[in-house]
């Protein structure tokens, strides 16, 4: 076993390792940045609070490219509840090239929206063993493709909760744990994993009733930060309650057609910086060392962005079919699958591989054509 | 070559704790069973010092051979105790920490072997060795269970072996044999519901020679109830009420009905 | 394992000697020994002083060596030290502070603050007492951010990267690695390749239970309890040989509670046979759910600025009775609560 030195630690990373931003201004300030690399992350939340939402946004952001001071890496994204839909995305990605483009000085090397979506490798499993077999292939996967620097996982409760035996499913959730746990540790990556809730009845005599993170005491103590995304009064709120550096906090974030983001002005209460410090930490940093790439987010002008792309989306989905016939053959907006029965190495190309051809009982195979045409019948 | 004694020699030492005359006889061997934090190491470590204290401080002066088999022994706090009770001076505890011994043992085998060894120790010994003390002869329980063997026969045979050499080191040299026992299996309490009487929480897991080996068995208990602690000694050897006991910095005293 | 009698062990036990003592039945050294030397000597038709010889070489050799109780105690006397915790409620409850020697265990439930408590110990230890610490992560929580800032705050005038050199952190994941880590730590320890080993003080395992959690589900429950037992006095030999402090974080589970007024409790992990390896345990208990909204003082009702305040009770100790106090996590690592 290697015993390393707190101060060479230090000395490598700095202040702070490197992390995957989520738009969210507010909860990556919580987090010095985002969810951070090495260590193993957790979304919990009742349903339509945005897991889902959030970990798209994360599979986009890891891969903006490094002149704009982002980390220009690929993510693997395992799901387990088929809520993948390519075509928000699609619309997600749209937005953060809009985003680069007019911050960009140049148009030239820009990635296409496109792009953004190939490069994530999606798996697909509806059953524990499924992913704890695809967990255990990700290794070999990701020797393979070194650039990986994401795994979300959407969700883990899922199909353990289908698990009835208790032992059995103590077995997988233990399992799971230590393959995240290194797969983290010795590729350097960030592990996002979703859960949902599960309610807790209390203690005492006049039960009231809570709402927590499902698969009980056992997976608790896995995640080494934890987010709760929760609503009040109309309000989305974050609960980081465990990070790595930062005491707990609630934040207001909000989902919009962009995605991911902050809440509208006026309603994150949650600062505590005064207004001077406020402006100046309101620069969306994507990672420390950005130099190239601030987005200066200022009240007045996110009004502004917003009626614009606004205008974009409306004429974007008028034109949906006429846009996606003309698009290349080989590049079809289409994301990357991964068959985990036969260990193919993915390809960009669709119609390289089978094509639809798959049995219900196998593990889902589409391509992004076949995809597609489910898309629009 | 055998040496026999016939003075009693660890006369006073636990006062009205045991059965009969009322106190530790030579020869006896006790096990007091419990589970985590009741007091088992305390109780021995009081009986331990008594044996170890002159004749002038209620003791009997006599050699006390320690086996710390759960790692847990800390002598600094046996010393505390002594001089609580004694106000001894510097020079008089050093004296008669002369008189104890302490052995800690890797594994069953070893302990074995080293029982088999300290009988030069114990025969050629100035003052004679009043008592044996195994603080947990169920410490290596698990490990020993799992090495290998699918037999119980041959999974008890290591502590057989302890048994027999303990019995040949009792009858000849007349010495006192204290053990303490983690309670390591649950008592299923689910069967007594019905009873009226209280479940005693022992379950026995060690072979059936020890069980017959031991002469004195308690259990002791204790019960954090809202702050107040409550800690309670049972004899299973004989039909003596349920005491209750404290333990403070003088070591451990049963508390006067 | 067990020692197998082999030729040469000691001078008189040649491998003729061997042969007729394996071919009666006396293969390993505890059969050797523990049989009566008149018996063997009956039994293999061996000369009885060759008998003796042997027996006293091979008591020697592998029993355990008794220590005398002054030698001991001096040897105490000046190896003990009782490391201060920087936060004075916690240091009341536990009597001065952590003791060396000895096992410490924080439980907790998730988020009470336990990886918080041991690093605010390791950075007191490090930048206060200036003693060398070993920092075994099996949960991915250590954060070198935090520990920098913690050391910050607290030792403004000191060199963060002077302070954390005194740490060296090991991350183990799985049992094996736990086990390879331990190892390879009493041999440092043993060999002392350097100056670092000298001025250990301190441990900290945190936790035992991310590790040790699955030993029950694969394998039987007595391979479990004989792993969990192996490992507990390989880090209660740590401290007591080496005269170490060692801290170790555990879980909380949720118990079967036999009584019907509580079908909510919770139980430190890892069993019954775990609960006697620790000298000292304190559990954790922060006072309000963190996952949830609390009520805040605040005209904005959802908005709660505040960290839970945890209450710290010693559920065992050699010295101290049964107590609790409130403790805090802030900038500067653990502190009193209020």
């Amino acid at each position: 076993m290697n015993f390393m030195s707190a101060n060479h630690l230090y000395g490598k990373h700095g202040d702070g390792l490197q992390h995957i931003s989520t738009s969210c201004f507010a909860i990556d300030n919580l987090l010095d940045g985002g969810f951070p690399l090495g260590h193993v992350s957790q979304v919990a939340g009742e349903s339509a609070s945005g897991k889902t939402q959030l970990c798209f946004q994360l599979c986009i952001n890891v891969q903006i490219p490094s002149s704009f001071g982002g980390m220009g890496a690929n993510s693997i994204y395992v799901d387990t509840e088929n809520t993948f839909i390519s075509s928000r995305l699609l619309e997600m990605a749209e937005s953060t090239v809009e985003n680069l483009r007019k911050r960009a000085t140049e148009v030239k090397g820009l990635p296409t929206p496109d792009t953004f979506l190939s490069t994530i490798y999606l798996f697909r499993c509806q059953e524990a063993v499924q992913l704890l077999s695809v967990a255990h292939q990700l290794f070999d996967f990701i020797k393979q493709h070194p650039t990986v620097k994401l795994i979300v996982v959407d969700s883990i409760a899922h199909c353990l909760r289908s698990e009835e035996d208790s032992k059995t499913r103590l077995r997988f959730l233990h399992n799971l744990a230590e393959i995240f746990r290194k797969l983290s540790r010795d590729f350097h990556l960030a592990v996002v994993i979703i859960n949902q809730v599960s309610t807790k009845l209390s203690a005492s005599f006049h039960g009231t009733s809570s709402v927590i993170p499902a698969l009980g005491a056992i997976w608790s103590n896995v995640p080494s930060v934890k987010l709760m995304l929760t609503k009040q009064n109309g309000r989305r709120l974050a609960i980081v309650y465990k990070s790595l550096t930062h005491p707990r906090r609630v934040v207001d974030y909000d989902i919009t057609k962009d995605g991911f983001r902050d809440a509208a002005s006026g309603r994150s209460t949650s600062m505590i910086f005064s207004q001077a410090t406020a402006n100046d930490l309101l620069c969306n940093d994507f990672t420390q060392n950005s130099q190239t790439f601030k987005v200066r987010r200022s009240p007045e002008k996110s009004t502004e962005f917003e009626e614009k792309t606004k205008n974009k989306r409306t004429r974007s989905t008028e034109s949906n079919h006429s846009d996606l016939s003309q698009s290349h053959p080989g590049d079809e907006g289409c994301c990357v699958e991964v068959d985990f029965f036969h260990e193919m190495p993915p390809s960009h190309h669709p119609e390289s591989r089978d094509d639809g051809q798959s049995s219900p009982s196998s593990p889902i195979l589409l391509s992004g054509s076949a995809r597609k045409k489910r898309r629009f019948t | 070559m055998s040496i026999f004694c016939t003075s009693l020699r660890v006369k006073n030492i636990g006062r009205e704790l045991f059965p009969g005359p009322g106190f530790l006889q030579d020869g006896d061997v006790v096990e007091i069973i419990g589970e985590q934090s009741t007091g088992k190491s305390t109780i021995l470590q009081d009986l331990m010092i008594t044996c170890l204290l002159p004749e002038d401080h209620d003791g009997c002066m006599s050699g006390v051979i320690y086996f710390d088999l759960d790692y847990h022994f800390d002598l600094l706090r046996v010393v505390a105790i002594i001089e609580q009770r004694t106000q001894g001076t510097e020079n008089d505890i050093q004296n008669w920490l002369k008189n104890f011994h302490l052995i800690r043992c890797a594994d069953m085998e070893q302990l074995v072997i080293s029982l088999h060894a300290i009988e030069p120790l114990i025969a050629n010994s100035k003052i004679p060795v009043g008592m044996i003390i195994l603080d947990s002869i169920s410490a290596l329980h698990w490990v020993d269970s799992n090495a290998g063997n699918n037999s119980q026969y041959l999974k008890e045979a290591k502590l057989r072996k302890i048994v027999q050499v303990l019995q040949a080191l009792k009858e000849r040299y007349k010495l006192c044999i204290l053990a303490s026992t983690q309670q390591l299996l649950k008592k299923d309490c689910r069967q007594n519901r019905d009873d009226e009487e209280e479940v005693v929480p022992y379950k026995p897991f060690l072979c059936r020679q020890w069980l017959e080996f031991v002469k004195h068995r308690f259990v002791v208990t204790k019960d954090d109830h809202e702050e107040v602690t409550t800690r309670k000694i049972l004899c299973l050897s004989s039909k003596m009420d349920t005491k209750q006991f404290v333990i403070d910095e003088k070591g451990f005293h049963l508390v006067k009905a | 394992m067990p020692i197998q009698l082999l030729a040469g062990m000691c001078p008189a036990l040649t491998s003729e000697i061997l042969m007729q003592l394996t071919s009666k039945g006396i293969k390993q050294v505890i059969d050797f020994v523990s049989m009566d030397p008149e018996k063997i000597t009956a039994l293999c038709g061996l000369p009885f002083k060759k008998v003796l010889s042997i027996r006293r070489v091979l008591l020697a050799q592998y029993s355990a060596f008794p220590v005398n109780g002054l030698d001991l105690y001096n040897e105490a006397l000046s190896t003990l030290a009782v490391l201060s915790t920087s936060c004075s409620n916690l240091d009341e409850i536990l009597d001065c502070g952590v003791y060396t020697g000895e096992v410490t265990e924080f439980v907790g439930v998730s988020v009470s603050g336990k990886t918080q408590l041991c690093q605010s110990l390791t950075i007191q230890v490090v930048g206060e007492l200036e003693q060398n610490v070993v920092y075994i992560d099996t949960t991915g929580g250590w954060s070198v951010k935090r520990a920098a800032d913690i050391t910050r705050t607290r030792f403004p005038q000191k060199q963060v990267s002077s302070v954390l050199s005194r740490i060296q952190l090991c991350q183990c994941y799985d049992i094996k690695e736990l086990q390879e880590c331990l190892e390879q730590l009493q041999k440092s320890l043993h060999n002392q390749p350097d100056c670092f080993y000298s001025s250990l003080k301190l441990v900290v395992v945190d936790s035992v239970s991310a590790v040790l959690g699955s030993s029950f589900v694969s394998g039987t429950y007595v391979e479990g309890c004989s792993l969990l037992q192996s490992i507990g006095r390989r880090l209660n030999a740590l401290a007591k040989d080496f005269a170490i402090a060692v801290i170790i974080t555990n879980d909380m589970v949720s118990a079967a509670s036999t009584t019907s007024t509580e079908f909510y409790s919770m139980k430190p992990a890892l069993g019954r046979c775990w609960t006697f390896v620790p000298s000292v345990r304190v559990v954790l208990e922060p006072d309000k759910e963190p996952c949830q909204l609390w009520e805040c003082k605040y005209a904005d009702k959802s908005c709660s600025l505040f960290e839970p305040t945890i209450k710290a009770i010693v559920d065992k100790s050699v010295r101290s009775p049964r107590q609790s106090t409130l403790l805090k996590i802030t900038n500067a690592g653990v502190a009193n609560g209020t």
